[in-house]
């Protein structure tokens, strides 16, 4: 079955160029590599199982191609090194996000606080909830143990949480 | 069970606990309204994170996909073969013309654009500002309509290949716009047929009130188009009448009909059989032929490889470069012929002058009966006795000084614009657009520097713009060579420094320039491309970095 892949490309786009954007943080360099991964799509085609979604296969394609950039920036190695300290920074409860900011101006102020979270937060909560991938793929993808994975969206969240709190209470208090 | 840590309830929430663990936890969350609670929290959390992170480019615009060259052949469209079936139209016209100007000993057409040779630039430039001091601004309509020309050439062409594809209709639409407008006709809409195996046929009982665009492996018009007719095809007959121009590129076109406003035609044989074009022609081929029963009302500018036969009347000037010339019938204006031969025919009647540029006097053949209204001027130049180059030794020192100069002028380059190291064409509808592109500069900037130059305010302008110019035709194949030498280490599967794709591409383009007839018209494309990189780099520089109306000479 030959595959129509103008069509394809111009129907996942947007969704790669997203993740790119999210995992990358930055327009340029994520246009570049939303092209790089079709263009690495395009070459594989012949990999694509037809009778499955694209969605799932291209979005692979992207993440494993950001993660690479971001190595790639990273001028030492590891990037997720150090599991223990992560866990030791974990603190006990503090309130969730949805209790710190109101609906209204939730949405914009969590964006701009995910963009400003480290890289190595950033990855991992992208991964998990915008391209929906188990802490088995995630953990494969970043090269990290499966707890770590865990750790590191906790880590992520209270980060959101602390950055949002002063946001809620300029709005709330 | 203790109350679970935050971390085994949150990859509870995540769906990320295994089965027994999972199991125990549920059992805990529901004896224990604290956990239950928090486990709530963490949920309602991730919908919070998911909801932020969803998709806020609904708008983005989609940007083209730039298909890799190495599979980019597999899936070339019937838009492509006919795209480059009229490519192939046109080269022949190119090689003849490069080749006649060989033959006949002319100033090579070509050899200014030879960058390495700089007494020819040198002549160039001194004789380029002497004729615009001189009689610039007699052939300003006709070298302006020669450009558009080839312009609207490049857009046909341009357009075959996005019809063909299916894509990039918004963008296909406005090069028909483009060429619509430039060519001035009665058009007030656009229809648009296409078969990529088939033939398109407007029967003789058919009229389509609109600009007629048709591509397909032959067309065929029988019937009225009123307004202008755009064919690409391998065979494009046109038997029926065009209210406005026309304008196609095909293998072959026969025009048999009648057209009201300019025919602007780029095949490889172009037959006016009894054909009425209102205005000008514009022909480029290896052969055209005008019958005499055919009938040009204004002026007629041929480029043809072999040979121009013009049996029927022009109602103007006519300016022909091709080989072998025969004029049989009335020439309202001057005749200016470039070539190796023309003869004046019995019934032939020239109303103006007839300069005639010829390897000798005696190229140039007068019937008797033709008559002359204003001079005769042949122009000829002594041909130097023709010696075999190749076997001398300083054309081998010359090569390797040519070599030496380009080298070291594109590591400077390269090394002080980091950026045009990676600058390329990655498919070859990209190509396509970059020689389109190196064509249009190519005709474009001396026009510019035509017009400025009539106005006396505009000389600077124009001697800069001209230099610029030159630098680019000088730089062009330096830039396409670092860019084969690139692709060829890139074939290899290495990454090498720049400098030595550099030594290799110029090594190839310098044996491949001066190869033996087919020399000139890898020259000519190869500037073209490198010119059409310049530009194409120059102005995404512009672009980026938002400098308004930064020219690019």
């Amino acid at each position: 079955v030959r595959v129509d892949f103008d069509a394809l490309y111009r129907s996942h786009y947007r969704r790669v160029f997203g993740l790119c954007l999210k995992l990358l943080g930055r327009r340029g360099e994520a246009q570049d590599a939303a092209q790089e991964v079709f263009v690495r799509a395009y070459r594989a085609i012949d990999s694509y199982d037809a009778s499955q979604s694209f969605s799932p296969w291209v979005l692979s394609i992207a993440s494993n191609h950001c993660i690479d950039r971001l190595r790639r920036r990273q001028r030492e190695p590891g990037l997720f090194d150090d599991p223990e300290r992560e866990m030791a920074e974990l603190a006990a409860d503090t309130p969730t996000l949805p209790e710190l900011v109101a609906d209204g101006e939730r949405d914009d102020a969590l964006r701009a606080a995910i963009g400003a979270l480290p890289e190595k937060h950033r990855l991992p909560l992208v991964l998990a909830y915008f391209n929906d991938m188990s802490y088995d793929e995630i953990a494969a993808a970043l090269d990290i143990s499966r707890n770590h994975v865990g750790v590191l969206l906790l880590r992520a969240k209270k980060m959101l949480r602390r950055a949002l709190a002063g946001t809620a209470a300029e709005h709330c208090e | 069970m203790s109350c679970p840590t935050e971390l085994v309830l949150a990859s509870h929430a995540d769906d990320a606990l295994d089965a027994a663990s999972a199991a125990e936890v549920d059992a805990h969350v529901a004896a224990c309204h604290r956990c239950q609670a928090r486990l709530g929290q963490l949920r309602a959390e991730i919908d919070c994170i998911a909801a932020a992170l969803a998709l806020d480019d609904e708008h983005l615009a989609v940007p083209p996909f730039r298909r890799p060259v190495a599979q980019g052949t597999t899936t070339l469209g019937g838009g492509f073969a006919l795209g480059i079936a009229a490519l192939a139209a046109a080269g022949p016209a190119l090689l003849g013309v490069a080749l006649q100007s060989r033959f006949a000993g002319l100033e090579p057409v070509l050899s200014w654009l030879n960058p390495f040779d700089a007494g020819g630039l040198a002549r160039a430039g001194v004789r380029a500002i002497l004729f615009l001091s001189q009689s610039g601004g007699d052939l300003m309509n006709s070298i302006t309509e020669t450009a558009v020309a080839v312009v609207v050439i490049s857009l046909v062409t341009w357009i075959a290949v996005a019809l063909g594809r299916r894509t990039s209709v918004p963008l296909a639409l406005g090069a028909i716009l483009g060429a619509v407008i430039l060519a001035p006709g009665p058009a007030e809409a656009l229809e648009i047929r296409t078969s990529e195996e088939g033939a398109v046929y407007v029967a003789a009982d058919e009229t389509i009130d609109d600009t007629l665009v048709a591509a397909g492996n032959t067309v065929e018009i029988d019937g009225i188009v009123r307004g202008d007719l755009i064919a690409v095809g391998r065979a494009v007959v046109v038997r029926g009448r065009v209210d406005g121009a026309i304008i196609t590129a095909a293998q072959s076109v026969n025009i048999e009909g009648e057209a009201e406003g300019s025919v602007i035609g780029a095949a490889q044989t172009l037959n006016l059989t009894g054909a009425q074009i209102g205005r000008n022609l514009f022909g480029f081929g290896t052969t055209i032929n005008a019958s005499s029963t055919s009938r040009i009302g204004s002026n007629a500018v041929v480029f043809a490889g072999q040979s121009t036969i013009l049996s029927g009347p022009v109602g103007r000037d006519v300016y022909s470069f091709s080989n072998q010339h025969e004029i049989g019938n009335t020439v309202g204006g001057d005749l200016t012929v470039f070539g190796s031969s023309v003869s004046l025919l019995g019934p032939a009647r020239v109303t103006g002058d007839l300069t005639a540029h010829v390897p000798t006097e005696a190229d140039v053949s007068v019937s008797p009966s033709a008559t002359i209204g204003g001079e005769l001027r042949t122009e000829t130049r002594e041909r130097p006795e023709p010696e075999n180059q190749y076997a001398t030794g300083g054309y081998y020192v010359g090569q390797l000084l040519r070599y030496a100069a380009a080298f070291v002028t594109g590591l400077l380059v390269l090394a002080l614009v980091p950026g045009l190291r990676s600058a390329g064409f990655t498919s070859v509808g990209n190509g396509f657009v970059v020689a389109a592109v190196g064509l249009i500069t190519l005709a474009a900037v001396p026009v510019i520097a035509i017009i400025a130059a009539v106005f006396v305010i505009g000389i600077p302008v124009a001697i800069l713009g001209l230099m610029l110019y030159v630098v680019g035709l000088y730089l062009a194949k330096i830039m396409v060579a670092h860019f084969v030498g690139r692709r060829i280490l890139e074939r290899g599967g290495t990454q090498r420094h720049f400098a030595t794709a550099l030594a290799i591409g110029l090594a190839l383009v310098i044996v491949a320039v001066d190869l033996p007839f087919l020399g000139g018209l890898l020259n000519f494309v190869l500037t073209l491309a490198g010119l059409g990189l310049i530009v194409m780099f120059g102005w995404e520089q512009v672009r980026g970095t938002t400098v308004p109306e930064a020219a690019i000479g």
